[in-house]
């Protein structure tokens, strides 16, 4: 009999099909297929895009902060690290199939307008 | 020296320094950029690195005083997320850390040697954690420039 964790598991390949939602990246050299969707842009603080990368557990083991990811084309086109940032919960999650991992490009440092503060 | 001169003199050592120019790339493979004012809601990023920006600037005159004081407030950035473990195993060391604070040096003395006869103080506050990866350091230059006696510092 089918379980529901075994039906979750097959659905992996229906949602992260790059002929469907997903699209091919590089993460940390190695191609996989992954979904990606901009979640923040913003440019207050130490800020650039951040987007947040959904990818099987069984392409990536464990993502790590500042991981690399390259996107080859399209309007996310770049380099993206992964990000992390506690304040606002921008932290990697998953379960047993996915992980959804936090990534970040286009970064800018904070400065303050009225000049330094000494 | 009006004030405009005098920034203006300043920023153009910094931009054309060869000794920075050396400095940025030996460590990051480009060269130094030098920004006369920024968008602090769009502030440059990584490809701008390593790069200095005057914040703001002002100066002190008196009719009363046999000097004139001028002010500047710069910032300045490296990106970098390596580690160097170059003196002690145990001493991890971000490299960005290091490298600001040279970065820091160079346009200090870079400001030195645009002086004549004036003095320049020097106030420093290097940032170590904040915007990392991007590593920053703030300064703020005073330069004191004598006035000529006899003339008339505010004309």
């Amino acid at each position: 009999m089918t379980t529901f964790k075994d039906q979750m598991a097959t659905d992996m390949s229906v949602f992260l099909n790059d002929d469907e939602f997903a699209e091919t990246v590089t993460y940390n050299g190695a191609e996989i297929t992954a979904m990606v969707e901009v979640v923040v842009i913003d440019r207050v603080e130490n800020d650039g895009t951040i987007a947040e990368l959904t990818v099987k557990a069984t392409d990536v083991a464990k993502p790590t902060y500042r991981d690399t990811i390259v996107i080859a084309s399209g309007l996310l086109a770049g380099t993206w690290k992964v990000y992390r940032d506690r304040t606002r919960q921008m932290l990697v999650r998953g379960d047993d199939n996915v992980w959804v991992v936090p990534i970040i490009n286009d970064e800018r440092p904070f400065v303050r307008s009225e000049g330094p503060l000494i | 020296m009006s004030l405009e001169t005098l920034k203006s003199s300043i920023v153009e050592a910094i931009a054309g320094s060869t000794t920075i120019k050396v400095w940025a790339n030996i460590n990051y493979g480009k060269d130094h950029h030098v920004f006369d004012g920024i968008d602090s809601r769009n502030t440059p990023g990584e490809d701008s690195c390593p790069y200095v920006a005057l914040l703001g600037y002002g100066e002190s005159v008196s009719q009363r005083r046999a000097n004139r004081e001028y002010w500047f407030g710069w910032a300045g950035f490296v990106y970098d997320d390596s580690l160097s473990t170059t003196v002690y195993s145990n001493l991890i060391r971000n490299a960005g850390v290091v490298n600001v604070e040279a970065l820091r040096k160079h346009v200090e003395n870079t400001i030195k040697g645009c002086l004549t006869n004036e003095e320049l103080e020097v106030d420093v506050d290097v940032d170590v954690n904040d915007d990392y990866p991007f590593h920053r350091f703030e300064m703020i230059t005073t330069i004191v420039a004598p006035v000529t006696i006899g003339s008339d510092p505010l004309s």
